[in-house]
This record gives structure tokens, sequence and C-alpha cells, in this order.
């Protein structure tokens, strides 16, 4: 047990960037009221960003982290348009986005000559953004409706489908690695036997200064309270004059940035990236969310922590191999104990 | 200011307006009262932009607006303070009068906000609370408080003394008098009696149609609305 402290700070800095995952995932469903499984396969672009800024823009890391942020930002408000939202309301514009979508995957995945195929995939881009701002615009939707609870878990589970076969057909199936030397390895003692590394106080500090912004975008700014406002009534907040759909987009924008740092951050930390690497992460994730109590930002935050030590002292002193089993039986005892979760209240957003 | 039109709206195959038409001048308290289920929720409703209505004109300050988005509507200065005061009940008091804002952009939002504390030292008293844990009076007062905050053109109050002690409804309607100087106000309301009181003009709706308009001192004496909405004293 001499390397009790050692393993607290391995559990320390991964529940920071689980507890940044998490609360993305959280802040979708306060306000929706959908578990958005394709937040894994968001984590794993967002590291996948970053990789292609590095390797094939050559970007300093620097920017390329916030770039990655910024993209996996974005392929959560184009998820929520393709897959959550016609769900709520058809629109035109939405069907027009659907079709650039089908382009743009031909493009991307089909087998083409070079030039065809870049000119199908900005063809598609530029139909996509034709959809948005029909979408954006339009006020009466052709059909809005309610559909069963399954759904956008349906939905989202397509969507992952996708998001990984198209890594999987660019990056392929094997495991990628971000060029050595982006940080210096020399670890920083922090007590006599116990070492953190560069990336991993970079890991931690980032995560904690993300969450710390979030709380405070969700606190004490008008468009916090809008969030707040729709996961307690869409009705009012329209009333309000607060555009739902806006800030919807802007939710799934937070929630994807969120992810896609937890993404570029645990794949520096552990130089390893791969198409299924969303998996892993969406078992712990959706532990967390359940733990901490669905809708709240600060029990997951929480949550994360914990089942972040659990899972590094679990590998520590016991057997990898028992890692899921205790994260499984946290969840389990939880839910027989305590449904609502640990911190749980009711379904709204709180911080 | 508000001009509506041949108002048709229906939910399914129900329709519950069969084109209803009515004034709001700028400056004046127009009244809507009539039995439960006449259909007045839904000509307030169909104005803001909750529901679409199916046909007909809504002009608000010349522009025609039937079937926008409701967050567009507010947006042009009408706010709907909808029945059954509708808090946003997990954010604090203030949070709620903050959003009362959201519409605007101007530097004024933190002194109309000293405002509001004035006119309802309540609000005042319990700004870090969850609007949940007032009383129906109170939140009232906070819906309100949250409409004001808009700076609205034409304040749109859906029953605002429903179910409310009769203590608080005086003071509800003493509120709503004082609010008439200061900006134009449709108010929905069963009960007719206070309604026509404060009211320049007033129309009666019944099963979806206007039965019955005239200046409120008029319809007060009217022995037929006397009969079907003052018989009882309250
Ligand atoms: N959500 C709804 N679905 C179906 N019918 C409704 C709904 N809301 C109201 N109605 C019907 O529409 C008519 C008018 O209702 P409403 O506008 O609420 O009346 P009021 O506000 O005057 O009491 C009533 O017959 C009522 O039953
Ligand atoms: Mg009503």
């Amino acid at each position: 047990m001499s390397d009790l402290p050692q393993q607290l700070i391995n559990g320390l800095w991964q529940g920071a960037a689980l507890a940044l995952f998490a609360m993305g995932y959280t802040l979708v469903f306060g306000v929706l009221d959908i578990i958005n499984l394709a937040q894994g396969a968001t984590y794993m672009w967002g590291a996948f960003f970053a990789f292609l800024c590095v390797t094939k823009l050559n970007w300093p890391i620097w920017y390329a982290i916030p770039a990655a942020m910024v993209g996996a930002g974005f392929l959560a408000v184009l998820l929520d348009r393709l897959a959550f939202k016609p769900l709520r309301s058809l629109t035109s514009g939405g069907l027009v986005l659907w079709a650039g979508f089908i382009v743009f995957l031909l493009g991307a995945v089909g087998n083409l000559s070079q030039d065809i195929k870049w000119v199908t995939i900005v063809s598609g881009a530029l139909i996509m953004l034709g959809g948005f701002v029909l979408d954006y615009r339009s006020g009466k939707p052709l059909r809005t409706r309610e559909v069963p609870h399954l759904a956008p878990i349906i939905s989202s589970i397509g969507a992952t489908f996708i998001l990984v076969s198209l890594a999987i057909s660019q990056f392929g199936a094997q495991v990628s690695r971000f060029p050595p030397n982006l940080f210096p390895v020399k670890p920083y003692n922090v007590t006599a036997e116990a070492v953190i590394s560069p990336i991993q106080v970079l890991v931690l500090g980032l995560s904690l200064g993300l969450m710390i912004i979030l709380s405070f975008l969700i606190n004490r700014t008008q468009m916090g309270r809008a969030i707040r406002a729709i996961a307690w009534s869409e009705r009012t907040s329209r009333l309000l004059g607060i555009n739902v759909d806006y800030v919807i987009a802007q939710t799934f924008f937070i929630s994807g940035a969120l992810a896609g740092a937890a993404g570029v951050l645990l794949g520096l930390a552990f130089n390893r990236l791969e198409p299924n690497m969303g998996g892993e992460v969406e078992l712990a994730g959706l532990t967390v969310i359940i733990v901490g109590g669905m809708g709240s930002i600060g029990g997951a935050a929480i949550a994360a922590f914990l089942v972040g030590m659990i899972r590094v002292l679990s590998v520590a002193y016991i057997d990898s191999s028992f890692r899921d089993a205790f994260v499984f039986g946290l969840l389990i005892l939880v839910l027989l104990l305590r449904p609502s979760g640990i911190f749980g209240r009711s379904k709204t957003v709180r911080a | 200011m508000l001009v509506v039109r041949d108002l048709c709206s229906s939910y399914g195959a129900i329709a519950a307006l069969k084109g209803v038409s009515f004034e709001v001048p700028r400056g004046s308290v127009v009244a809507l009262v009539g039995a439960n289920g006449a259909g007045k929720s839904t000509t307030l409703n169909s104005i803001s932009g909750l529901l679409k209505p199916d046909g007909g004109s809504v002009r608000f300050d010349d522009r025609e607006i039937a079937g926008w988005r409701a967050d567009k509507i507010t947006a042009l200065g009408l706010a709907q303070v909808p029945e059954g005061r509708q808090v946003l009940g997990g954010l604090t008091v203030e949070e709620n009068l903050l959003l009362g804002a959201y519409t605007r952009r101007d530097s004024e939002i933190g002194k109309d906000l000293d405002d509001i504390y004035l006119r309802f030292p309540i609000l005042k008293n319990r700004r870090k609370q969850i609007a949940d844990l007032l009383s129906g009076g109170e939140q009232q007062m906070l819906v309100l408080g949250r409409a004001l905050m808009s700076r609205p053109k034409l304040l749109m109050l859906d029953e605002p003394s429903l179910g409310l002690a009769p203590l608080i409804v005086q003071e509800v309607f003493r509120i709503i008098s004082e609010l008439k100087e200061r900006t134009t106000i449709l108010l929905v309301e069963q009960n007719a009696r206070k309604a026509l009181q404060i009211a320049n003009y007033a129309y009666v709706l019944e099963g979806g149609r206007v039965a019955q308009e005239g200046p409120a001192e008029e319809l007060q004496g009217d022995p037929k609305i006397v009969e079907a909405y003052l018989g009882r004293k309250t």
C-alpha cells in the first residue's frame, strides 16, 4: 500500500477528466430529458480533431486543444439537429440537413476518385449549412410530435455507429498516437514517492478550470439561466422570449465541447487514440451521472472523482479485469439504495 | 395597438375559437370575461404564439404577427402572464426576474430590478429563495414583476386572481390598477366584477365567440351580464 499517494493522484486527474465528460452528459439530460449516448463518440472525435490539427496541420497542441473543443461542440450541435431535433419537431430545414449529411457521408467514406470525393464532401457540407439556416429561420414545423422515450436512445446509438465507422474509415481501427515530445516528460515530485507528470498536471488544471467556467456560465449568466429555464418549462421559457432551439443548440455545444476536451486530455495523457475509445468512457460516464443524480452538474463532478478513484484503486490493488465490475457495483448499490442518485432530487439542472 | 380579427384556433378536431375579433387601444385596459371554457386562455395563447391560430389576423403595432414564434412575439414587447402563475420553480426569485429581461440588451436592467423590489418588497426579502417555495400570492407578484422586467408595451394577464385568498386578490387588483398608468393591459378574468371595475372596455366571450362588448360601466349595469357573471357577490 506504500504507493497509495501515487494512486490517489492518478485517481484525481483521471476523475477530473471524467468529470468534464459527465457534466456535459448530465447537462443535456437535465434540459431535454434524453440520454445522449453519442457523447462517447463526440469524446472520441474530440481526441481525433486534436490529432488532425497536430499531425496534418502541424498546429501546436495549445491551439489544437481549443480547436478540438470547438469541433466537438459543433459536432454535438449537428448531432442534435440530425438525431434529436427531428424527433421533437420536423422542419423542411431538418430534411435538407439530413440530405446534405448523406451526401457528405458518401463523399467521406464512398469509394470515389479524389476529385469527386472533395466535390461531394464540400457540396454535402454546403447543403447542410443551407439546412441549418432554413431550420433556424422556420417558424412553423411540418410536424411537432411526442415520441416514445426510447426513440432518442436508438437515435443516438445510430449516430454513434456512424461516427465510429467514419473514424475507422479515416484513421483505421488500430491505435493512433500523438507525436512524441509534445510535452516534457520529467515528472514533478509531489511527495518522496509520488509523482505527477506535466501532462497530468495539464489534465487536472484544465479540467478544474473548465469546471469553474461551466459553473459560472450556468449559474451567473443569462445563457445559463435560460438553459435552466428550459429544463424547468419550455413553454414559460418561450413566453419570456427565449429562442428554445437556439438555447438547446448552445447546450449541445457546451456538452460536446466538454466531451471533446475530456477526449483530447485523456488521449494525450495515455497517448492512445482509437475509434472505440468512447465506449469505455460511456459506461463510466453513465455511472457518474446516475450516482451524481441525473441532471445535477455538481453531483456529476463529485461522483466523477469517486468513480475515477474506484477505477484506479481497483486496478492497482485488486485486478485490472475487475475495474468495470467495481464501477458497476457502485452503480447497482446506488440504484438500490438511492435511485435518485447521491446528490439528486429532481430532474432539473442544478450546479 | 392590438387588433384581432376573426381569430380561429382549435385543439385537434375541437374548435375552441370560432372567429374572435376585438381591439386593445394604446393606454387602455381591456377586459376579456367569460365562463370557464369560453376560450379566454386560448385567445391569449393564440396571440402570444404559444398556439398557432388556424386563421384570422393579429396585428400588433401595425405588424401582422399571427403564426409567429412565441419568443419573437415577446421580443416585440408583448408579455403574457399565463394562467396558473408558472414561475420557474427551480430558479431563485431574482433569477426569475432577470429572465424577465431576457429580450433586453440595454443597461437599465439593474435599475428596473430595484424598481420591482421597491414595488414588491416581499420579493426583495426572498430574492435568493427558490421560486417554488413562495406562496400563491407571492408567486403571482413574481410573475407580474417578471413580465414588467421586459418593459412590455402590452401586458396580457390571464386570470391573475385565480385561486388566491380574498385579501391577496385585492392586492393583485391594486397593483394592476397601478400598472395601467404605465402600460396597456389586456385582462382576462372570471372575476368579472373586479375586472369591469378596472377596465375601460370589455368583451364577453361565449363558446369561442364574442357574445357582447361595450364600455365597462355599461356592461356593469347590463341586467343580462349582472345575472350571468355578476350574480354572486364576492
Ligand atoms: N390543451 C387543450 N386540449 C384540448 N382542448 C382544450 C385544451 N385547452 C382548452 N381546451 C378547450 O378549449 C376550450 C376553451 O378553453 P380555454 O381557452 O382554456 O377557456 P377559458 O380560458 O376561457 O377557461 C374549452 O372547451 C376547453 O375544453
Ligand atoms: Mg383560462
